[in-house]
């Protein structure tokens, strides 16, 4: 049945509403239907399914008890989402006072801007982008504004900006973290966004009821792309595919392609640009034109590569937590004595990573008493999987071969 | 002026309503969300609701601007 539900619901979120058949959905059984309304939720899609399926001609097909459940969770979502926009406001009112730039990044642009409906695209956080050297600053307001936020990440607030990427707050009682980039960075082993490039190409949106800034638009769909695939190794559900579709209909005739498909290249992005590009327009006919997906196209691209990816795609949110990148990294077949070094880097952190995790300052001699707690940490995050998979847990095993396959050949270069 | 008769409000002719100032109100599509800040407990509203709260807004407005009245 998942096949066929997975089918139905790709079919509803396809920008083509002529895909849909209604006779598909008015076979659905009630567990067809709670299956599907499932399904949408945990790729973030339920209020886009939900609008889909109120359209005149669909109605008749559907009855009010799956209407209501599905309008349940379009209604939360707008509450959540106008609860997150509150915090919004006077966050960028006291960045703006203090005279720091901001750039409003993924769910906060799309949600008003993109999908100009606030209840279609769930959101977990606030995510802005501040220019490194006022990173510190953008700290200090936030920690005096109202009754102050309170860092999460990093532990030690000496490190905003020298260690990481960003710095991830939320207020005493509040509903939504705030993450603050200093810069887009992409994985460990590609390129970062070029800061200054960004800054330099901003423009003006209206978000939370005020003029602010966004990335340009090819920006804004290369984080999206790049945010999904490398990033997140295409994990981020059929929310990523639809954002992608969404953000091209919406810019169709401003997204500068040749620019872009330049940018790709340039920064040997292609290969997952391309395949999540490939995903969004195969299954939500997100309308990338036909020679920037040539273009992009690498050259070992392979049907066993696509599907890989559409499977973490599927089925990354029902994964067993703990089914982190260093566990791919230890359990994926391979050597002894690289899974050891993976084993050890994990255990013993460099100190600024230690004090990115734990509240203790870098040059502190109590740092090394938190080895023995991040070991703790790790059995408690980790140890459920590794139990299985050192057990022989086959399904698991496979899952692990599949992502170990899938990043190995997103991150190696290709002659493109 | 509202009453309670078992555990049902009742309004009196002389009742004043007015949207508390921790509610936030949105349109959503063809619905309206209104989401008291302080609680969190939010309603939404269909079509047809959302256009009588619309004109009800807007009559309110209108009426207050004509008779120059401000919210005591």
């Amino acid at each position: 049945m998942g096949i066929k539900i997975r089918a139905t619901l790709l079919d509803c979120l396809h920008r083509d509403e002529s895909r849909l058949d209604p006779a598909a959905l008015s076979v659905l059984t009630d567990e067809g239907w709670t299956a599907l309304i499932e399904m949408a939720t945990r790729h973030g899609v339920a209020p886009l399914l939900y609008q889909r399926l109120k359209t005149p001609n669909l109605v008749g097909c559907i009855s009010h008890e799956v209407l209501d459940r599905l309008r349940g969770v379009y209604l939360n979502t707008a509450a959540c989402n106008m609860r997150l926009y509150e915090e919004l406001r006077p966050l960028l009112l006291a960045l703006r006072a203090a005279g720091i730039p901001v750039i409003v990044l993924k769910g906060v642009y799309l949600a008003e801007q993109v999908y100009r409906n606030i209840a279609l695209r769930p959101m977990s956080d606030i995510d802005l982008l501040v220019p490194a050297s006022l990173a510190r600053e953008a700290w200090r307001v936030m920690k005096e504004l109202g009754e102050g936020y309170r860092l999460i990440y990093p532990a030690t607030e000496a490190l905003i900006p020298l260690f990481g990427k960003d710095f991830v707050c939320q207020k005493p009682g509040g509903f939504t973290p705030v993450e603050v980039h200093w810069t887009i960075r992409i994985a460990d082993e590609k390129d970062c966004m070029d800061d200054e490039e960004l800054w330099q190409n901003a423009r003006v949106a209206r978000i939370a009821e005020l003029d602010t800034a966004t990335l340009s638009v090819e920006d804004f769909l290369l984080h999206l792309c790049l945010h999904a695939s490398y990033q997140h190794e295409f994990g981020f559900g059929l929310r990523a595919l639809c954002d992608i579709a969404v953000f091209i209909e919406r810019f169709e005739l401003e997204i500068d392609w040749s620019a872009l498909r330049a940018r790709v290249l340039h920064h040997h992005w292609h290969k997952g640009v391309y395949l999540i590009l490939y995903l969004a327009s195969f299954r939500v006919g997100a309308a990338v034109p036909v020679e920037v997906l040539t273009a992009l196209e690498p050259a070992d691209l392979s049907v066993e590569v696509i599907e890989q990816a559409e499977r973490r795609l599927f089925d990354a949110s029902t994964e067993m937590a703990g089914m982190t990148l260093n566990t791919i990294g230890f359990f994926k077949p391979g050597r002894l004595d690289d899974r050891v070094r993976v084993l050890w880097r994990r255990l013993f952190p460099s100190r600024e990573e230690m004090a990115y995790m734990y509240p203790i300052p870098p040059g502190s001699w109590v740092l090394y008493g938190y080895y023995l707690v991040r070991v703790r940490d790790l059995i408690r995050r980790h140890g459920a999987v590794a139990w299985y998979l050192l057990r022989g847990d086959r399904e698991l095993a496979e899952t692990v071969r599949r992502r170990a396959a899938l990043r190995e050949w997103l991150f190696k270069p290709d002659a493109q | 002026m509202i009453t309670t008769v078992g555990s049902r409000l009742m309004l009196t002719r002389d009742a004043r309503l007015q949207i508390s100032e921790q509610v936030v109100t949105r349109r959503v599509g063809d619905e309206t969300v209104l989401l008291n800040l302080e609680s969190g407990i939010y309603f939404g509203l269909d079509p047809v609701g959302s256009r009588f709260f619309e004109l009800l807004v807007a009559f309110v407005t209108r009426m207050r601007r004509a008779f120059d009245m401000t919210e005591t």
